[in-house]
Order: structure tokens, then C-alpha cells, then sequence
């Protein structure tokens, strides 16, 4: 029973999920609109099992002073901070100068987003590395992968330093590969994949394919 | 395209149009006269208030699927050899692991970074259970941290479930199956945490991924790892491509569990992907030589039936 | 190859650091020619009859904010200048505040008022089922603003705007990846045939071009679409009557920054081909020695 109810949800659901996407019809609208509702609701709550998990493992590793035990300690105090920080504004418990949720907002805007936007910013550096290690001139493809990838690079900033025909020139050749090429090929991955998806969808709903739950 | 289609309608209004205006949905209910422009529509308890018909193509579309798929299934399984080509990316996944196993340092596993409800995870859960099924075998710990808490309880299942085939239950290690962070970058961070601190030999990327990929797959770079990545998430596919050794490229990626297992049900599914396809190229050729024909080639999206008409009106 | 590969990767890093850094101290900028793409997502909005209802996605986090965020910003000046109403929310949780303080800085400088000119929904979770919500009942997904809690049926702005997007005229998301603009093509553009703009991330812009122009009616694509964008709105603020003269300043100061960005995003491509050169002699000579 443990695979069949499970599967048998999956079926019924997904039907009627299917349903209701060619149904314009009231009923299909309805239990579209509540079985959504439902999924937003389930995802809020699974939230806690991650939360769990986290916990768990870290606090185990704490107590048993694993190498990476102050990490571990970092990570718990900044998830129970975080959140207390955020209740005790909540509730009125604690009140700033600055406004209704100030010391979230601090933490938001001085520790949360430079540390997103220096992650983020690690592409720059990952990108110059990968491309000197890895886009080698090894092959016929691997030649054209290589100088389109240049051009267009060239065809996506302004060049000041170069006459302003140049500049025109590797703007219309970017143009052309993006727009022609680019899009030629991705359409056929995008079709390839949405093929993929439809299938292991597909089987998924007809209950065809259980292998991701256990037996 | 509506012009040119009524302009034609008020001439002969031949059955290719009617079909248009059907299969559309154009046009629902009654035109200016007060004409109903097709069976069935805009009539009370007609047939759109059970189906829009603007969809209808897309549902005969599916079903052929469907049916070519359950057709090819039953195939396969009655012993009909369906032949699927040699995909490097998939052979080097046994031999990452062995790798692995040789060097007695852990397997990292990524499912990428979306929700189960994402047809990539639930088919990365699904080679998951394969890779725990190799680990187990092996008695190489197999790490895999997760973005998403159903994803979790999902790898749990597939990790347990793979260890249980290798006939191995014992082999299943609970805490290394890891929820890091809902914050795409903190998942990031935590992931490239592993890789520096717990060094595995082998790092497998399977499923969607986004701007954390490059960073992942440089950082496993540097720690020496032999990556395997396959993604049918086209933007992402490139730095795969350029930082990582072998690479499962979009379409590569549903074809995964069906070149490892062989299961008659898997490849029948590809057998019948790949029919679509020819269908679709078909399709392609046949429209691009209709608008070139008429001249229609200027317009954006220019209906097939519309060239037809045009032709042959 | 093996003195391509042995080239401690550091060496790249400090490259590619010391130059961005410098650069920003320099303050070199240069205009950019507009695509026909970002021209379209401008002329879109101009197209736009005064009064309309628009829905504005704010689909990005901070990592994101950098390429998205003054477009953005562009985005709310042509909007209010043109008297175009919009109803803000968003499928990313780091994004509303973002989106408050773009819109408190800038709509009262056109005369726009909350409730009646713009009215912020907020943050839904569920991604691309917060979408197909959003879609299907705004009233049912949205019961109250985000801003105090206001019953979305007191807002003005809201007894216009009904289920499946009616009332509606174009939706546009500044998309940073998922949920973004593929998911909202799906449920927004698929399913009730909207008309959608976007501006998204540099990587993720490659994917747009496969739908263009049918399902897209136009975009501005990274930092380079927003240049574009923000040149062309600049270039246009002269017509409005404003009232406070400050954050068409801000605009201007953004519009500049983003002209000296793509000085340095310049650089840095012509540094990224310099070692994709220098890979390949590297690794050739190798490969000559060891024959």
C-alpha cells in the first residue's frame, strides 16, 4: 500500500490537472484552482522537513565535533537568529527608530544581498578561467563554437576603441547569430527536451513509471 | 491571419477553413451575421464548454503520443530490440564511480536545483536510485545535498531504494542526504563547501540548473573531481560543456535511465519520441516550402491551413 | 597544454579583478546602438493607450539585481510617465524590496498615487504555480495588498482588473531565471494568449530569441538591453511634467553607471578572448613539442 496510494494520487491528480488545462468548464476550473492551492500549502509546510533535516545533521555534528563543527554552529546561528529577530519584530518585541522590520532589513541589505550579489559576481571570474582551460581549438566544432562565442561577446558591448563601422559589423553578425543560429538550435533542444518531459510526464500520470518511489 | 481567413471564408468558405476556425477557436459563437461559424461552438452545452477548442490540436498531439508510446512499450516488451546509440556522458558515470571507489573518497550526487513538480528532478531522483544502487555495490559513500525538502525526502527514498537493489540496505547513510538551503546561492555555497571540505572523487550534476552551474562545475574542477553533468536546461548546457568532463546534453537527459536499465518501458518511450520527432521535422519542411511557396514567409506565425488555402483556394 | 594547464588559475582572477576595479575608478562610458528587440519592449509600452492596466513581475533577487534592477527602475518611469496603471508583484521572495523602493521613489515624482496608479500585491510562494494562480483568480491568490494589509477590493486600481488576467493589457517580468519569464509564457501566454515583455538576465536572454516575436513581443537582454532601454527613456523624460525632479536624476545617474558598465563589460570580453587566444597557443606549442 505504501506505493499504490501514492501512485493512485498521482493518477487521479494528475488527471485532473490535465483536465482542467483543455476543460474550460466550471467544475474543472474549480479543482484546478484548489488542488493548486493545496500543492502551494504542501510546498510551505515540506519547508519544516528541510528545516528538520538541516538541524539534525548540524547539531550532530556539533556534539560530536566533526571538523566542520563551526560552520555548522555559524549556520545554526544565523537560521534561529534570523527567525527570532524576525517573530520578535512580528509581535512588537523589539522596535527600531528606523521602522517596522529594521533589523530584518539590516540583515537583509548588509549581510544577505552583498553576500548574493558576490556570489553572483563569481561568474565573471569562473567564466575567464573556464575559457582559457577549456574552449580549445581542438576540432572543427570545437573552431566554431570557440569564434562564434567570440564574436558574439564582441557583437554584445559597444566598442569604443575601434571605428564606429566595426563596431556596426560585429553588432549585425551578433545579431545574426543569436537570432538565426542561436535560435534554430535552441528550438531544437527545447523541442527535444519538451519531448523528454512529455514522456516521463506522460507515464508519470498514466501510473507507467514508479521507479521514483520506493517498493 | 484573420483577414486573409475571412476574406476567403467570404468567398467559398471551402472545409479546410471551417476546420481552421474549429480547431482554433477563432471566432467562438456567432460571427457578425449571426452565422454559427462552426459545429458545436458557442451553443449551449456545446462542445466548448467541455473542451477549448483552441487547445484541441494540442490534446490530438498528445494522444498520438500517447498512443505511439504505450504502442512502442507493448512493442519492446513482446522482444522487438530497440537500439539506442553509445552516449559517452552515460558510459563515464560507472566509471566516475569506480574512480570514486579506487580512490576511497566519496560520490557527490546534485539533482539540481528545482522543485519535484519539475520533470527534470523527478527523472534526477530516478538516476539517482541507479548512482545508489553502483555506490552501494561499491561500498562508496554517496553524498547528495538537496535545495528542496521534498526534493529530500525523494533522494532519501531513491537512495534507499537503490542501496535495497544493490541488496545492500545497510549501505544507506541518512545524514548524507542534505538539505543546504532554499537560497539558490546559499545551496551554491554550501555545495562548493563539500566540494573543497569532503573532496569527492566524482561529482555527478543531473537535472535543472541555473546560474550556479558554472560555479559548481569550476569549483569541482579545482578539486579535482571527474564531473559528469547533464542538463535539459539549454542556457546552462554551455558552461557544462566547457567546465566539466562529460556532458548529457538536452534530450541525452530523458534517455538516461533507458540506456542504463534497458527496460523494455523506457525504450519504447524514446522509440516513440523519436517517430514524433520525424513527424515534427516533417511538419517543418512541409511548412517552410508551403510559405516560401505563397510568399508568405514574412508573416510571424503564417497557418498552415492559410498556405493551404492560398494554394489550392 | 601542460603549461596552459599548469597556469595557476589565480593569475585569471587577479586579471580580470585588477581590470573591472580599475576600470570603475576610471569612469570611461560609451552610448550602445539599440536593438530591435529592446526597441520593441519601448515601443510596446508606448503603444499602450493612457490609463491601461499592466502586471509587473518581480521575478529577481539581489545576486540578479545588478543586470535587472535599472531596468526595472526604467521600466516605472516610462510606465508612470505615460499614465499607465500597474499591479506589482513577485515570484521571488528577495524581490518586494526591491520593487517598494523603486516604486516610492518614483511614482509620486509623476503625480501617481498608491491604489489608484500602482498597487503592490507582494511576494507569492509556489513559483509557477503561484502563477497559474495569479492567473486564474488574482482576488483568490492576492485577498490583501502587501503594502497594510488593504482588502485588494478597496484598492481603485483592483475593481478593474478581474480573473484570467482581465482588465490586463501586458505583462512584464524582469526575470532572473526560475520561476521567470518560460514560466510565465506558459501560464500567462499559453494559457489567455497575454502579451508579454521582459527583460532578463544576460544568460538566460539566448533562450528568449525562440520566442520572439510571437509569444514575446520584445526584451532587454542583461546589461546590455538595459543600457539600450535606459537610453532610450532617458532620452524621452523631457516630455513628462514632473514633480520632483530627483529621481529623473537618480535615472540619469543609473543610465550613465550602465554606460560605463558596458566600457567594462567590454574589457572584460576582450580579456576572456585574450586567454581564450593564449589557451589555444599554449596549448598548439604543447602539442608541437610533444611531437
Amino acid at each position: 500500500m505504501k506505493r499504490e496510494i501514492p501512485i493512485a494520487l498521482t493518477v487521479i491528480c494528475g488527471l485532473l490537472i490535465t483536465w482542467a488545462f483543455f476543460s474550460p468548464s466550471e467544475l474543472s476550473q474549480a479543482v484546478n484552482v484548489e488542488l493548486t492551492a493545496w500543492a502551494s500549502i504542501f510546498f510551505a509546510v515540506a519547508f519544516l522537513l528541510g528545516i528538520g533535516n538541516l538541524v539534525r545533521i548540524s547539531l550532530k555534528q556539533i556534539s560530536a565535533r566533526h571538523p566542520d563543527w563551526p560552520y555548522k554552529a555559524l549556520l545554526m546561528l544565523m537560521l534561529f537568529g534570523y527567525l527570532s529577530i524576525g517573530l520578535l519584530e512580528i509581535h512588537g518585541v523589539i522596535e527600531s527608530e528606523y521602522g517596522d522590520k529594521a533589523y530584518q532589513d539590516w540583515i537583509y541589505e548588509r549581510i544577505f544581498k552583498p553576500l548574493q550579489s558576490t556570489m553572483f559576481a563569481l561568474l565573471a571570474f569562473y567564466i575567464a578561467s573556464a575559457a582559457f582551460r577549456a574552449f580549445r581549438a581542438r576540432s572543427m566544432e570545437a573552431t566554431l563554437l570557440l569564434t562564434a562565442g567570440a564574436l558574439v561577446m564582441l557583437g554584445q558591448v559597444p566598442l569604443p576603441i575601434a571605428p564606429p563601422e566595426v563596431g556596426a559589423f560585429f553588432a549585425r553578425v551578433q545579431g545574426f547569430l543569436m537570432a538565426y543560429v542561436n535560435a534554430a538550435g535552441q528550438s531544437a533542444i527545447i523541442m527535444g527536451a519538451a519531448l523528454g518531459t512529455l514522456a516521463t510526464g506522460l507515464r508519470i500520470v498514466l501510473g507507467l513509471e514508479r521507479s521514483y518511489l520506493s517498493e | 491571419m484573420i483577414q486573409p481567413l475571412l476574406a476567403l471564408q467570404d468567398a467559398v468558405t471551402p472545409w479546410w477553413v471551417d476546420l481552421n476556425l474549429w480547431l482554433s477557436g477563432m471566432g467562438r459563437g456567432t460571427d457578425a451575421d449571426g452565422s454559427v461559424l462552426a459545429p458545436g461552438i458557442g451553443t449551449p452545452g456545446g462542445l466548448d464548454d467541455w473542451i477549448d477548442t483552441g487547445k484541441l490540436p494540442t490534446l490530438i498531439a498528445i494522444l498520438i503520443y500517447a498512443f505511439l508510446m504505450l504502442r512502442s512499450q507493448a512493442k519492446a516488451k513482446a522482444g522487438a530490440e530497440i537500439p539506442i546509440r553509445r552516449i559517452a556522458g552515460l558510459d563515464a558515470l560507472d566509471e566516475a564511480i569506480g574512480r570514486s571507489t579506487e580512490m576511497g573518497r566519496p560520490v557527490l550526487y546534485v539533482p539540481g536545483i528545482d522543485e519535484i513538480k519539475e520533470i527534470q528532478t523527478i527523472y534526477s531522483m530516478m538516476i539517482l536510485r541507479h548512482v545508489a544502487r553502483k555506490t552501494a555495490e561499491y561500498g562508496t559513500p554517496l553524498i547528495v545535498p538537496v535545495k528542496d525538502s521534498v526534493v529530500m525526502t525523494f533522494a532519501e527514498e531513491a537512495c534507499k531504494q537503490g542501496c535495497l537493489d544493490a541488496g545492500r540496505p545497510d549501505a544507506f547513510i541518512a545524514d548524507n542526504v542534505r538539505y543546504l538551503s532554499n537560497e539558490q546561492f546559499a545551496y551554491c555555497a554550501g555545495v562548493a563547501g563539500i566540494m573543497n571540505r569532503e573532496k569527492p572523487a566524482a561529482n555527478i550534476m543531473l537535472g535543472m540548473f541555473f546560474a550556479e552551474s558554472l560555479i559548481l562545475a569550476e569549483t569541482g574542477y579545482a578539486s579535482g573531481a571527474i564531473q559528469v553533468a547533464g542538463t535539459a536546461k539549454q542556457h546552462q548546457l554551455p558552461f557544462f560543456v566547457a567546465a566539466c568532463d562529460y556532458t548529457i546534453i538536452g534530450e541525452e537527459y530523458f534517455a538516461v535511465t533507458a540506456y542504463l536499465t534497458r527496460e523494455p518501458g523506457l525504450l519504447g518511450t524514446i522509440r516513440a519520441a523519436d517517430i514524433i520527432k520525424v513527424i515534427v521535422i516533417i511538419l517543418f519542411v512541409l511548412g517552410v516550402i508551403l510559405a516560401t511557396a505563397t510568399g508568405n514567409g514574412t508573416e510571424t506565425s503564417p497557418s498552415l491551413f492559410d498556405v493551404y488555402g492560398r494554394l489550392f483556394g | 597544454m601542460a603549461q596552459a594547464t599548469d597556469l595557476d588559475r589565480r593569475w585569471i582572477f587577479l586579471a580580470m579583478g585588477v581590470l573591472v576595479v580599475g576600470l570603475f575608478a576610471s569612469g570611461v562610458s560609451s552610448p550602445m546602438p539599440v536593438s530591435r528587440y529592446v526597441s520593441d519592449y519601448y515601443d510596446t509600452i508606448e503603444a499602450l493607450p493612457e490609463g491601461s492596466v499592466v502586471m509587473l513581475s518581480a521575478d529577481f533577487d539581489p545576486a540578479s539585481a545588478a543586470e535587472l534592477f535599472p531596468t526595472y527602475q526604467a521600466t516605472i518611469h516610462h510606465l508612470m510617465r505615460r499614465g499607465i496603471r500597474v499591479v506589482n508583484v513577485a515570484t521571488w521572495p528577495a524581490a518586494p524590496p526591491y520593487t517598494r523602493k523603486a516604486f516610492d521613489a518614483i511614482a509620486p515624482a509623476y503625480g501617481r498615487e498608491y491604489g489608484t496608479d500602482w498597487v503592490e500585491l507582494g511576494f507569492k510562494p509556489g513559483d509557477d504555480v503561484a502563477m497559474a494562480q495569479i492567473g486564474q483568480s488574482i482576488r483568490t491568490t492576492y485577498p490583501r495588498d502587501d503594502r497594510d494589509g488593504t482588502a485588494i477590493d478597496q484598492l481603485p486600481l483592483m475593481s478593474e482588473v478581474g480573473d484570467s488576467f482581465e482588465g490586463i493589457e501586458l505583462l512584464l517580468t524582469m526575470s532572473a531565471g526560475y520561476p521567470g519569464i518560460l514560466e510565465w509564457i506558459a501560464q500567462a501566454g499559453g494559457r489567455y494568449d497575454m502579451t508579454m515583455l521582459a527583460a532578463t538576465t544576460a544568460v538566460q536572454t539566448p533562450d528568449l530569441f525562440a520566442y520572439y516575436p510571437t509569444q514575446l513581443a520584445g526584451f532587454c537582454g542583461g546589461a546590455t538591453g538595459a543600457t539600450q532601454y535606459l537610453q532610450l527613456v532617458a532620452n524621452s523624460a523631457g516630455t513628462a511634467t514632473i514633480m520632483d525632479q530627483a529621481p529623473l536624476d537618480e535615472l540619469l545617474a543609473v543610465k550613465e553607471k550602465n554606460q560605463k558598465r558596458m566600457v567594462i563589460q567590454m574589457w572584460g570580453h576582450l580579456l576572456i578572448i585574450a586567454l581564450i587566444v593564449l589557451g589555444n597557443v599554449l596549448y598548439f606549442r604543447g602539442r608541437k613539442a610533444v611531437a
